[in-house]
Order: structure tokens, then C-alpha cells, then sequence
């Protein structure tokens, strides 16, 4: 014990009465620096042209776009205030919040929006181009703070691929009759949000301060965010740490690092925030090369791998098994698909059953250098299909020829992931359609999966509103690539948030960490 | 005038030094797999052939890669040191910002490592003459040292001194927001410019060392002594002046192993040197950057190198023009 | 004979010596004294050291049992160091021989060459290297060979440009040997004192490389390495800090040894300079 002191009995007294006020101090402080890690260092601050992690990290605290969506992925109004959709789907019509102004002075109209989706994305993004010339007649303003989509023929995900803060409303004035992907401003965004940009040290921290003309009365609250660079992994958990910085995201620390860092004083962990972005680690097969051509064979390797092991000891805990193609956690996903749950013997009676020599030529898992687990993973991946026979030979490369190797389908295994935002259509359609068999990217279908059956339920499934029959007709896509297993899921991806108590309303939406903390505050330290 | 000349012949010998490293590199960074214009693409989220046939033009990648050298050498003799398309900035510029860093760690590495080292080197080899027990605290402490790696010394200091003892800053080169101070700016630099001179500090002792045993058994030294010189004056003037002869040259040599070493440190206290930024482009294929800092690393060493043999020639009169390493 | 004396007078020589010794005995015998690879993952993960019998150095995060990962990591370790300095011996001999023989305009040619590989920032250019062939110990001792030589072909050729000056060797040039036999008979044998000495260096050198390299990534996928080690669990370093900090005490352990072999050897050679 120690001695009574006066001032540890005045402490007290303030203490009690704060607790008293218990009400007044639940109330949003004003002030602060949030101080967060950019990791990897984004490559531009425009997440309108780069869809980098990163960059939408920092930018999206800068750029706002028309909607967003809750934790249970409804839409929520951010630029727009109110949206109205015709009875036969073929009329979307956006009101916008009066009194926005971008952080130069002009204000926000009509005109930005429809310029962001008539001009600017449909030339910077050719996934998003492709829709809107499929389904999209015109896109029209009707008096300052009103547009209209008129389209040809109903688009279900429309909402999920105009909002998701993937696309920010673009100021019409800088950008246009520019050359999109160099603009200036891309490196210093001007935007509408509670954040303006200040400065940026490469290598070093992405400086924003609060936006005193922000549209939203009395927010926000912080003072300025912070966007530390520290390429290090054990460094970030030393920063966090020392509270040096607040907050770190998933995959900022290394995964076997959480347990202990969440169990530090004054530290939360939440898996919360990251509901639209439904990530899912596959392993990428590449089905053209024998033994892999067989589905058995592709069938024996999921059975084959303890997903189990993977999730608790190699990514401890951040996931939870994949029980499909369509995370299960999305309306996308059917309940009743059979499972492979790990059995090695199953496994090898599936390569007894296919007839195939699986040791016969050498299989090389490319690993693509994405951070220790994946790495761990690799190495499991190898020691797990030894007993089947096969001959696994791991090759690292770094990540620019990972890049380039998967896109050019030079691989036999690899492990990759995708973020299944929304409706499955928009992003993991590409894993698997034929005409997606392209040498571009390794988010296209570099297995080289070929089924007529399949893409014909895809297009079905694009044509096809909400409701039962389109349910239907994603349960029967997800059971043939299931049986096909051009991809073997492993898991669905969790990302728990790190962050230290003080830090308040952080997670909040689906897309919680990218969005623009106008609502985020820090707590004072108590007296 | 013969000073002049030499000075000249050997600026020229270094600039073709620095035209070679840059044909090196070039080749061989040129002929690693991995191609620019996807990764980019790819960060864009665009995967369109038409795209990336585009991106390769404008980049210049679609010529033939002796042209694209050529091109590049023609930029260079302009000052031209190109464009970064990833960061959308101009090379020069994304240099220019991360230089001071560099200069920073690895100039305040080598005062210590040279100064300390020199000294310690000089005091051990006094003691090796006296048979004191002090050379060997010194000369195998040194060798302790060198055989840490520079990266697992720093991967505990952090632990020890940020972490544990919350005395020193884990990341960084400032405190981010604050006002310029310089106690700041040195509490940042410690912990990196510690685990960056270790193992040079072992070198120059262990040089040092050894250079003054020698000159110690010279002639003149002896001499010197019959003259009735103080020994102190005779081992830190006369002595010291000779055994720094094989040091200067090694310091010459060594910093481009100082910059290496210092792209291990930059990496585990998130220092924003031209190292971390040359690793970052070479896994991003950001060449431009990448040639960038292999020119600026060059030209430091190279000129380092010219400056070195100038003073040795002032150090030691007797080295000819002719005398070459 | 002498030679061996006044090495084993050196205490620390000695123990270096002998740690070396053991060190690769065991590494070479490690398949036999273990029953495992170490890639096995055959206990519970993160186990920390003295705490179960079948595993007394712990355990990674894969259950990989530490003390055979240590084991195998001498033989990776204790294999980039040799055939690095083999590879490094071999390269400097033929530049340094050359240039040191020939002299004039092929020497100024190949000290050029030899410079240029000094000065410029050895290891990234290995890290260029590495990335560019893929990881592998091949690619890995060949990468660290060629930026090593240069110290080894300075050497060589200073020693061949006073040699050749001496008596024995001009009289083998009157007597008409060839210019191969008489690097190889008359020249080599009396540079090999200061070669040995830097081929220590070479080793130590390659072996810190080596862990450079794989603490950035760049380590073969295939060799449990003790940098590979530190890389693998560096994020670790808080709650399983003997995960990074053993592998990390053997590389200095190691390279301490090799040194202290290398400053015997000299301290051996050269009885008049260490007074």
C-alpha cells in the first residue's frame, strides 16, 4: 500500500464525479491524432484508378462515394441522401446531400456523378466499363442534385458496383479531358470527405487534417490521421505496442502475433468491419497440367489438406473453413453442398480410383512470397500431399514474378485469395469463366477451367433479378465447381482489427476501415 | 599539377565505373522475370490485353532491349532519370526525397564506426605492445561483433531499448506531426546508426589494429624513440599517420557494403532510405527507380572512392601517380 | 608441423577450431542422429525449450522441432560457406593468377573488373541476383561468390607481383617452365599462407550473406537454413523469442569460430608480425 497522498485523494474525488457525469463522457470528444499504418505503401491515393488495399485505406477517409453498406450489407447514405428504384428495375434514381463542396471550393453536382460513371470509370476500369455498356442506356443529371440510370435490361448488383467506397465520385473539374491514370491529383486527392490531404512523405507517413468545411455540422472529430509506412512486420507490432500507432488491420501484424497483442491492456480485437469484403484463400490449380487435368485427383488434394490445421495453427484463428466457392457467410453460398472434410484416406482412394501415376512428374507450388503464413502454408501444403504419392517441389519467387508467372498460367499449385464483394458475379465470376481464360492477370481464370455448363449458369445468373430462381441457379453453380474444383477453397478469411480502446466508433459499416472516420473520435485519457 | 591531372584521370576512371554499374544493372534487372506494365495493371485492377499492350508502349518496354539501354544511357547523359509510372513521379524527385535519409544513417554510421574504431584499434595495439589484457577485450570483442547479423542485432535492440525499456523510438526518423527537434531526430537515429556500425566498427578496429603493429616495428619509429620523441606523441602523430594509409583505403571500399548493410537496417526500423526504396522497386519492377538509386548508390561510392585516394596521396607523399590498388 | 604448433598455442583459435569441427560432424551426421526431417511437424507448436524431453530446444509454429531445424541449418549454412569459398577461391585464383602473371594492359583490364564488383553495394546486387534466378542454394552461392572474388584476386595477384620478381621463380622462367606450371608449382604454394586467411573471411562473410538473404525472403524453399529460421519467426520475436534468437546465436556462434580460425591462421603464419 502506499501512503494516503492529497493528490491521489483529489484524483479520486475527480473520479467519482466523472463517473457521476457517466453520460457526459459517452459523449464524441473533439481533438486528437489517430495514428494508423499504410501497409503496404499505397501506390497512388486515388482508390477511383488504383483499387490497392491501401489506397483505399487512406483515400477513402478523402473521397467519398454514393453509398455504402452495413455490417448486414444494406445500402447506407453517404453522397447520396436517397436513392428510389423502378418497380421493373430499369431506373435507378440518386438524390445528393445538399451542400457538399469538394475541399478546393467548388461544389459537388449532379455532373461529378455522372461524369465518375459515364466517363472516368468506365476508362480506368474495364470490368466496371464492360457492365456499364452491357446493361446501362444512359446516365443523366436531372437539375443540380439529382442523376438518373436508365438500363437496357435489370442489373441486380447495380448498387454493389456503384457504392462499396470502391467508387468514389470523381471531381469533374480536375479530371476531366486528363489523362485519368496521371493526373496530379491522384497523388494529392481532393475529395469531399472529413479529411483533406495534406502532405506525403514517401517512406515515411500520409498526413490528413480535419476538413473544416466538412458537409456533415460538427464533423469530424480528429484532428488529423496519420498513415504511418513501416514495411516491417514485427516493427508494426512494436509501434502498436508502444501505441505509437492506434489501430493495425489484418494482416499488419503477423497472425501468429494476434493473440498476444490482443491480450495487451487497453486493446480490442473485432472481426467486425470487414462484412463486404468476403475474402476466400484457394489454392489455384492449374488444370491443364497432368495429373492436375483429372478432377479426382484435384478432389484427393482437398481431401488431402487438414483445413483445420491451417486455420488454427498456420493463421490462428483468422478463418474459418471454406465450405464452398461462395463464402459462407453471403446469401450467395448453398448449405447443403457436400463437404470435403479432411480424410486422407478418401484421399488416396480417389487417386487409387482415377488410375493416375501422381508421382510421376513433379508438381511446383509457386509461392508467391505474401507474407510469413502464406509461406508456412506452402510448406504444410508439401508435407501434407507427400503421402498421396505426389512429388511437390516449392518455388518462391518474389511477388513481381508470382505476378507475372500466374498470369502467365506458368504454375501447377499456387495459393492465392479474392475479396468476393457483393454479389459473386462482380468478382469471383472471373475465376471461372471461359472467357476469362486470359494471360493478364491472376485474378482471371488462369486454371484454365473450360465448362460450357457452368458459364452458361453464369450468364443465366446475370440476367436473372433477386430472388428465389436466381438463389436456385447460384446453388447449382457452386455444386458443379464444387465436383470440377478448378480452385480448392481453404478459407474464408477473417480480419480482425487491433486497436487500442481509446480509439472509438471505428468499426462501423461493412467496409469499416476504409471508410472516412468522419464519426471516429479518441477518448482522453482519464485524469 | 600533377595533382590536377591525377585528380582528373581518376574522376574519369570513376565516371566509367559508374556507366559500367548502370549497364549492369540495367541488363540484369531488365532480364528478371516479372514485367512492370502487369504489376501495374494489376494494382489498377485492369485486365485488359489492349491495356497492358499500352502501358508497355508507353513505358518503352515494347523496343529492343539494347535500345531501351541506349534510350536510357542518352536520358541519363541529359540528367534525365526517367519516370516512375508506378508512383507517377519523377525518379529524380522520389530520389531526392529519401537521399537525405540515406546520407543521414550512413554518414553519422561511419563517423562512428570510424572514429571509434580507429581509436579503439590504436588503443589495442598499444596494449598488444604492453601485453595488457585490454587487446584482448578489444580485439576479440570486435570479432564478436562482426559475427552478429546486422539484422538480428537490430531486431533485438528494438526489442530491448523501444520495447522493453521504452527508452528509444522502434520506427521512423521522426516523430510524426511535431515540430522539428533536433534530440527528436537523434533519439530516431540511434538504435539504426548502432546496428549499422557494429560490424564496420569491428573492421576498422581489427584494421587499425593490425596497421599500427606494423608501423610500430618500423624503422623510424625507433628512431624516433632514440630521438627522444614522447611516445604519445610518436604513436598518435607519426605512427597513427602512417597505419591510417590501408584504413582510408579501406573506407573507401567498404561504403558500398555500408550501404548494403544499411538496406537491412532501413527495412527493420522503417528508416525512408534510398535502400528501402530500391527493395520496394525491385518487387514492384519500378526499373526507372530502380537504376535511380543503383546511379545515386554509385556515384557516392565512386566519388568516395576518388576522394579516399586523394587523401591518400596527401597522407603519403611517396604513392606515385601511376599507383593504383 | 610448426605451423600446427603455434596454431594450437592460440586458445581461442583452438576452441574455434574445434567448435567448427563438431559443428560440421554433426551436421553431416544429422540424418542419422535424428529420425526426422526438419520439416516434420511432429509436436506441438511453439513448445518452449526444456520443456518436453522429445523436443528440448522447442518448437516453431508448425510444431517443427527447433533443435534438428538448428542441426539442419549447420549443414546449409556450413555448405554456403564452403562451396562459397571454393566457388570464391576458384574465381579469384583464375582472375588474380591471370592478372598478376600477365600484367600490363590484361591486368589493368581485370583490376578494373575486380574493383567495380568491390565498390558496388555487394549485397544488393546478390538480392538482384537471387530474385532474378529464383532462390536456391546454387543461385544463393553463386550470387555471394560473385561479389566475393575481388578480395581473393587482389590477393593472389598482389602476392604473384612479388613473387614473380623473386629468385626461384625467375630461374624456373630461364629454365624454360611454362607459364601454367610455374603458377601452379612455384607461385600458388608459397601465396597459399594470406589465401587461407581469406578464404576464412570469405566463409564468415558468405554465411552472413546467406542470412541476409532469407531474413529479406530469399532463401531456398528447400533448406531449413538458420536464417530461413529467423525470417520464419521474427514476427514472433515477443512471445517465442528463442525462436529467432537461437538460429541467430548459432550464425554468430559460427561465424565467431570461423574468424577465430582465420586470425590463428594469420597470428600462425606470420609468428614476426604478431610479436
Amino acid at each position: 500500500m502506499r501512503p494516503f497522498s492529497f493528490r491521489r485523494a483529489l484524483t479520486s474525488v475527480a473520479l467519482c464525479t466523472a463517473l457521476l457525469a457517466g453520460q457526459a463522457l459517452a459523449q464524441p470528444q473533439d481533438g486528437g491524432v489517430l495514428n494508423l499504418v499504410a501497409q503496404p505503401e499505397p501506390p497512388s491515393l486515388m482508390h477511383g484508378v488504383v483499387s490497392h488495399v491501401s489506397t483505399q485505406y487512406v483515400s477513402g477517409k478523402v473521397l467519398q462515394g454514393l453509398l455504402t453498406f452495413d455490417t448486414d450489407l444494406n445500402p447506407k447514405p453517404v453522397l447520396a441522401k436517397a436513392w428510389t428504384i423502378s418497380p421493373d428495375g430499369l431506373t435507378y434514381t440518386f438524390d445528393l446531400q445538399d451542400g457538399v463542396h469538394w475541399h478546393d471550393g467548388p461544389a459537388l453536382t449532379a455532373d461529378d456523378v455522372v461524369f465518375s460513371f459515364q466517363t472516368f470509370y468506365p476508362e480506368v476500369d474495364k470490368r466496371l466499363g464492360g457492365i456499364i455498356t452491357e446493361y446501362v442506356d444512359s446516365i443523366t443529371a436531372k437539375g443540380p442534385l439529382q442523376v438518373v440510370f436508365h438500363l437496357k435490361k435489370p442489373f441486380a448488383p447495380l448498387l454493389s458496383a456503384l457504392g462499396s467506397g470502391l467508387r468514389p465520385v470523381v471531381p469533374k473539374h480536375l479530371y476531366e479531358h486528363t489523362d485519368f491514370r496521371n493526373n496530379p491529383y491522384n497523388l494529392k486527392p481532393v475529395g469531399t470527405g472529413p479529411f483533406v490531404f495534406v502532405e506525403w512523405k514517401r517512406g515515411a507517413y500520409i498526413k490528413l487534417a480535419k476538413n473544416p468545411n466538412y458537409w456533415k455540422k460538427g464533423l469530424p472529430h480528429l484532428d488529423s490521421i496519420i498513415f504511418h509506412v513501416i514495411p516491417d512486420g514485427s516493427s508494426r507490432a512494436a509501434a502498436f505496442e508502444r501505441n505509437d500507432v492506434q489501430v493495425l488491420r489484418s494482416g499488419d501484424a503477423d497472425y501468429a502475433d494476434l493473440k498476444r497483442l490482443s491480450a495487451l491492456p487497453n486493446v480490442q480485437s473485432s472481426e467486425k468491419g470487414w462484412e463486404l469484403y468476403a475474402g476466400l484463400a484457394f489454392l489455384q490449380i492449374n488444370t491443364r497440367k497432368p495429373p492436375l487435368n483429372n478432377p479426382k485427383v484435384r478432389q484427393a488434394i482437398l481431401y488431402a489438406l487438414n483445413r483445420q490445421f491451417i486455420v488454427d495453427n498456420i493463421f490462428f484463428g483468422s478463418g474459418k473453413v471454406a465450405q464452398g466457392e461462395f463464402v459462407s457467410t453471403t446469401p450467395y453460398h448453398d448449405p447443403q453442398l457436400p463437404q470435403y472434410t479432411y480424410d486422407v484416406k478418401k484421399a488416396k482412394a480417389l487417386i487409387a480410383e482415377s488410375g493416375v501415376d501422381v508421382g510421376a512428374v513433379r508438381i511446383r507450388l509457386l509461392n508467391g512470397e505474401k507474407g510469413g503464413a502464406w509461406e508456412r502454408l506452402a510448406e504444410y501444403t508439401k508435407q501434407a500431399l507427400q503421402p498421396l504419392g505426389f512429388k511437390v517441389q516449392v518455388v518462391t519467387s518474389d511477388a513481381a514474378t508470382w505476378f507475372q508467372r500466374v498470369s502467365d498460367w506458368d504454375f501447377d499449385l499456387t495459393y492465392n485469395f479474392i475479396f468476393q464483394i457483393g454479389d459473386p458475379y462482380l468478382t469471383s465470376a472471373y475465376l471461372f469463366r471461359s472467357d476469362y481464360i486470359l494471360k493478364t492477370s491472376p485474378f482471371a481464370n488462369v486454371s484454365g477451367y473450360n465448362s460450357p455448363e457452368a458459364d452458361a449458369l453464369w450468364s443465366k445468373i446475370a440476367d436473372t433479378p433477386e430472388g428465389p430462381e436466381r438463389k436456385q441457379l447460384f446453388s447449382q453453380l457452386e455444386n458443379v465447381l464444387n465436383t470440377d474444383l478448378p480452385i480448392a477453397p481453404i478459407f474464408e478469411m477473417r480480419y480482425p482489427t487491433l486497436f487500442h480502446t481509446q480509439v472509438k466508433n471505428l468499426l462501423q459499416t461493412a467496409t469499416s476501415l476504409n471508410e472516412d472516420y468522419e464519426s471516429v473520435y479518441l477518448e482522453a485519457p482519464a485524469p | 599539377m600533377n595533382g590536377v591531372l591525377y585528380i582528373g584521370g581518376r574522376l574519369g576512371k570513376a565516371l566509367l565505373m559508374v556507366v559500367a554499374v548502370l549497364v549492369l544493372s540495367f541488363l540484369l534487372i531488365h532480364l528478371a522475370p516479372g514485367d512492370p506494365a502487369l504489376l501495374l495493371a494489376g494494382e489498377a485492377g485492369v485486365d485488359d490485353v489492349q491495356f497492358i499492350e499500352q502501358l508497355r508502349q508507353t513505358m518503352g518496354l515494347d523496343k529492343p532491349l539494347l535500345q531501351q539501354l541506349l534510350i536510357y544511357l542518352g536520358n541519363i547523359a541529359h540528367l534525365d532519370l526517367g519516370y516512375s509510372y508506378r508512383n507517377q513521379t519523377p525518379v529524380w524527385s522520389l530520389i531526392a526525397e529519401r537521399l537525405p535519409a540515406t546520407l543521414a544513417l550512413m554518414g553519422s554510421a561511419f563517423v562512428l564506426s570510424s572514429v571509434l574504431g580507429v581509436t579503439l584499434g590504436v588503443l589495442a595495439a598499444r596494449a598488444r605492445q604492453k601485453r595488457h589484457w585490454l587487446d584482448g577485450l578489444i580485439s576479440h570483442g570486435a570479432l564478436l561483433l562482426y559475427a552478429m547479423p546486422s539484422f538480428w542485432l537490430a531486431m533485438l535492440l528494438i526489442l530491448l531499448f523501444s520495447v522493453s525499456l521504452d527508452w528509444l523510438p522502434a520506427f521512423g526518423m521522426e516523430t510524426v506531426g511535431r515540430d522539428f527537434s533536433l534530440l527528436d531526430r537523434l533519439q530516431h537515429l540511434l538504435l539504426p546508426c548502432l546496428s549499422l556500425s557494429v560490424m564496420f566498427l569491428a573492421l576498422y578496429i581489427h584494421l587499425t589494429r593490425a596497421a599500427v603493429l606494423d608501423a610500430l616495428a618500423q624503422e623510424y619509429v625507433r628512431t624516433a624513440h632514440a630521438k627522444g620523441l614522447h611516445p604519445r606523441r610518436i604513436l598518435w602523430v607519426h605512427v597513427l599517420r602512417n597505419a591510417l594509409l590501408p584504413v582510408v583505403t579501406f573506407a573507401g571500399l567498404q561504403l558500398g557494403q555500408l550501404a548494403s548493410v544499411a538496406l537491412l537496417v532501413e527495412v527493420v526500423y522503417s528508416w525512408p532510405g534510398i535502400g528501402r526504396l530500391m527493395y520496394d522497386s525491385l518487387a514492384q519492377r519500378d526499373y526507372g527507380v530502380l537504376m535511380g538509386g543503383f546511379l545515386v548508390i554509385s556515384m557516392l561510392v565512386v566519388g568516395f572512392n576518388v576522394l579516399t585516394d586523394v587523401l591518400c596521396r596527401v597522407l603519403d607523399p611517396r604513392i606515385g601517380a601511376g599507383g593504383q590498388g | 608441423m610448426r605451423l600446427l604448433k603455434r596454431f594450437v598455442r592460440q586458445p581461442s583459435a583452438l576452441i574455434g577450431a574445434v567448435f567448427l569441427l563438431v559443428l560440421a560432424a554433426l551436421a553431416i551426421a544429422a540424418p542419422w542422429l535424428t529420425s526426422s526431417s526438419p520439416w516434420e511437424m511432429n509436436s506441438q507448436p511453439m513448445l518452449a525449450p526444456f520443456h518436453d524431453p522429445a523436443h528440448w530446444l522447442g518448437s516453431d509454429l508448425l510444431g517443427r522441432d527447433l533443435g534438428i531445424g538448428l542441426l539442419y541449418g549447420a549443414r546449409v549454412s556450413l555448405a554456403v560457406g564452403v562451396l562459397t569459398s571454393l566457388a570464391t577461391l576458384l574465381m579469384g585464383l583464375l582472375v588474380g593468377a591471370i592478372a598478376g602473371y600477365f600484367g600490363g594492359w590484361v591486368d589493368g583490364v581485370l583490376m578494373r573488373i575486380a574493383e567495380f564488383f568491390q565498390i558496388i553495394p555487394q549485397l544488393v546486387l546478390a538480392v538482384i541476383l537471387v530474385a532474378v534466378l529464383e532462390p536456391s542454394l546454387g543461385t544463393i552461392v553463386l550470387a555471394i561468390a560473385l561479389v566475393a572474388w575481388p578480395a581473393v584476386a587482389r590477393l593472389v595477384r598482389s602476392e604473384f607481383l612479388t613473387l614473380r620478381q623473386r629468385e626461384f621463380v625467375q630461374a624456373a622462367r630461364v629454365l624454360g617452365q611454362s607459364p601454367w606450371g610455374i603458377i601452379s608449382q612455384q607461385i600458388l604454394p608459397n601465396a597459399l599462407a594470406p589465401l587461407l586467411v581469406v578464404m576464412t573471411f570469405v566463409m564468415a562473410t558468405a554465411i552472413l550473406t546467406e542470412s541476409a538473404l532469407a531474413f529479406l525472403g530469399l532463401s531456398d524453399p528447400e533448406a531449413m537454413s538458420w536464417g530461413y529460421m529467423i525470417n520464419a519467426s521474427r514476427g514472433l520475436l515477443r512471445d517465442a523469442w528463442w525462436m529467432s534468437f537461437l538460429p541467430g546465436l548459432a550464425i554468430a556462434l559460427c561465424v565467431l569460430a570461423v574468424n577465430q580460425v582465420g586470425e590463428g591462421l594469420r597470428v600462425a603464419f606470420e609468428p614476426e608480425r604478431s610479436l
